[in-house]
């Protein structure tokens, strides 16, 4: 590969141009950043972990409460990731064992083909599938509460993982497929951390060192050209473009939750559609996680007249996926007759305005499992050494602290999405006022709040 | 030949999700038959070894002449036999396993929910002639171990496309 690095040093504005927020200009980060060790030392401490962790899913004790891979796999990780996401963007996206296996898999045998068109255009749904298929089959099958299906689902996504890295260029996986890198990027929106070039240095750079690489240093491996970045959806902040941008554009920076959101340009239906069915996926959770659950399921079989749990569930979770995106459609409905736009065009702006209610509702659930069995993974360590743990109990804090933690977190997520739905309707609104856009989106975040609330109220079931 | 990688690479993918369903697959099942006062109890589990979890099963309480019992009021428990229990570890109360009716008359099925491995009872308690009987079932839950034929196949589908993709690399680089 052609080494692009040449400096624009003449042409260099003053540095006040750059963000004051700017961490880079912090010497002892920027080095870190642009040495070797950088991201390395984080990629091969979670590769060993995860490979002992797949070992303990496929070989270990088939009890989900004695196994460490359940245990470190979804009461650690899952509940983790999105508050991660959060506070560092889709850093956990250059940390995750699956990219840096692309990564490794591409250096000695990769093809490096081209992303297919396909894959371009409807990547996006393919991960809206993929993520609504994995749900499914976990409630059918039982993916999390068996270790065996969870080695069984790490092992599929190892391999396919393998196959895009030996076959396609770059991380097509983590950009087009990843359903997780799907979900990641949706929750990175309301991150707190952006990678950004300088507009005034990027525009008289002909070089797009961040983008082709260089000798030394590959380009982006998420297919991000930083010049024309607005969003940090698909950056992994892997450095790469901070290694090889010679004119030192790019800043990396921290930003008030959910700003990104505020001004979406070009809004995609698919992406709005992940969001609001991560909302439906969020209530299929909680709601099979509930006391009450086997109730409703009873009274499903005498509607249905079938005990087959296939057709009973997968009724519940149609119904459950459907309720939201009509929701939102008929929202759109309303608002039509404030701001004048299409039913479709809204349910494509405004479905942004969900992702901090949906990353409030997943890090709400996913408290209840990491503060009421949290513990479980310290014992199931311990019971690797033979030590046991039998009848102790797992929680780190009391059911109701949680409970209040919960309401908390859905209420700040609904104050950001009613603000986002606000700026969203300021920013695109050209004719009349947006307050009335504004109340009819804040009415259905209420709506969906409320009813997050209610099911967090309610005794949940472990994992473990 | 960009065609025949492809080809050759999606075969060998699909392969290997298709190996993903075997995890779930069973082979025979577990039964165990009982003659108690000229009744013939029979408890069929659908998994030839019964693992901690979920594990769906049929039974079927009959007559001497093989017809089913009028008005049996059948009831089924499971719990661990504490019988071995030294000092009384085990405090779990008996679960009370909800029964549906089965394809064949006198057949019902239901899905019992072993906690842990272990010894196990499954007692049933159905009425003959207005009189309360029971008949117990014992079983041995083991803690399941590897799937080797799911570990080989994505094994070996992974080694395959790795081989692929560097004989591959290594023509093009010749070319």
């Amino acid at each position: 590969m052609a080494d692009f690095k040449t400096p624009l040093k003449h042409e260099l504005p003053s540095s006040k141009v750059k963000k004051e927020k700017d961490l880079l200009k912090n010497i002892k980060f920027k080095k870190f950043i642009k040495s070797k060790k950088y991201p390395g030392v984080f990629q091969w401490p979670v590769a060993i972990i995860f490979a002992f962790i797949v070992f303990e899913l496929i070989a270990g004790p088939a009890e989900a409460h004695n196994n460490f891979g359940t245990a470190g796999t979804w009461v650690l990780w899952w509940p983790l990731l999105p508050i991660l996401l959060l506070f560092f963007g889709r850093f956990w996206c250059i940390v995750c064992p699956f990219g840096f296996l692309n990564d490794v898999v591409q250096k000695f045998v990769g093809n490096k083909k081209p992303v297919p068109k396909f894959l371009k255009k409807y990547g996006i749904w393919i991960i809206d599938i993929t993520f609504l298929m994995i749900t499914w089959s976990d409630h059918v099958w039982g993916i999390v509460e068996n270790p065996r299906g969870s080695g069984v689902l790490l092992l599929m996504i190892t391999t396919a993982v393998i196959f895009s890295g030996a076959l396609f260029e770059r991380r097509t996986w983590c950009r087009y497929l990843c359903f997780l890198g799907g979900l990641s990027g949706n929750y990175s929106r309301t991150g707190m951390v952006e990678l950004r070039g300088t507009p005034e240095i990027c525009k008289k750079c002909t070089a797009a060192s961040c983008y082709k690489g260089t000798s030394e240093v590959p380009g982006c491996p998420m297919f991000e050209f930083p010049k024309t970045m607005d969003s940090s959806a698909e950056c992994n902040l892997c450095g790469n473009c901070v290694k090889n941008c010679p004119n030192d554009s790019i800043t990396i920076s921290t930003r008030i939750p959910t700003q990104e959101l505020w001004d979406i340009k070009k809004p995609k239906i698919e992406v709005a559609f992940l969001a609001i069915v991560i909302m439906g996926i969020v209530f299929v959770q909680n709601i099979t996680m509930l006391k009450i659950w086997d109730e409703i399921l009873k009274s499903l079989e005498n509607i249905l007249g079938t005990t087959n749990y296939y057709i009973t569930f997968t009724v519940t979770f149609f119904i459950a996926m459907l309720i939201p995106v009509l929701l939102l459609l008929l929202t759109g409905l309303i608002a039509k007759k404030f701001n004048k736009t299409s039913i479709m065009e809204n349910f494509a702006k405004f479905g942004y305005a969900i992702i901090p209610l949906d990353l409030a509702g997943h890090i709400a659930h996913n408290l209840f499992h990491l503060l009421a069995e949290g513990k479980s993974v310290g014992y199931t360590f311990m019971g690797l050494f033979g030590m046991n743990s039998h009848g102790a109990s797992t929680a780190i804090l009391p059911s109701p602290t949680i409970q209040i933690l919960q309401y908390i977190i859905i209420i700040i997520g609904t104050i950001g999405s009613i603000y986002t739905a606000y700026r969203i309707a300021k920013s695109s609104q050209t004719k009349g006022h947006p307050l009335g856009t504004s109340i009819v989106y804040a009415i259905l975040m209420i709506l969906l709040a409320v009813a997050n609330i209610y099911l967090f109220s309610l005794p949940m079931a472990m994992r473990m | 030949m960009k065609f025949k990688l492809f080809r050759n690479l999606v075969f060998t993918l699909v392969l290997a999700l298709s190996f993903s369903t075997l995890a779930f697959a069973s082979t025979t099942g577990t039964q165990i038959n009982k003659e108690v006062n000229g009744l013939k109890a029979s408890l069929t589990f659908a998994n030839e070894k019964l693992n901690p979890g979920s594990n769906e099963f049929t039974i079927s309480i009959l007559d001497k002449n093989g017809k089913p019992l009028p008005n049996a009021n059948l009831k089924i428990t499971a719990a661990m036999d504490t019988s071995t229990d030294m000092g009384g570890m085990t405090e779990d109360k008996p679960m009370m396993i909800d029964l549906k009716e089965g394809s064949k008359k006198g057949e019902y099925t239901g899905v019992v929910d072993f906690k842990t491995k272990g010894k196990w009872i499954i007692k049933s308690t159905f009425d003959v002639q207005g009189q309360p009987k029971n008949i117990n079932f014992n079983f041995d839950v083991q803690s399941a171990g590897p799937n080797f034929l799911i570990i080989g196949g994505f094994s070996v589908v992974i080694i395959l496309v790795i081989v692929i993709a560097a004989l591959n690399k290594k023509k093009s680089i010749k070319a």
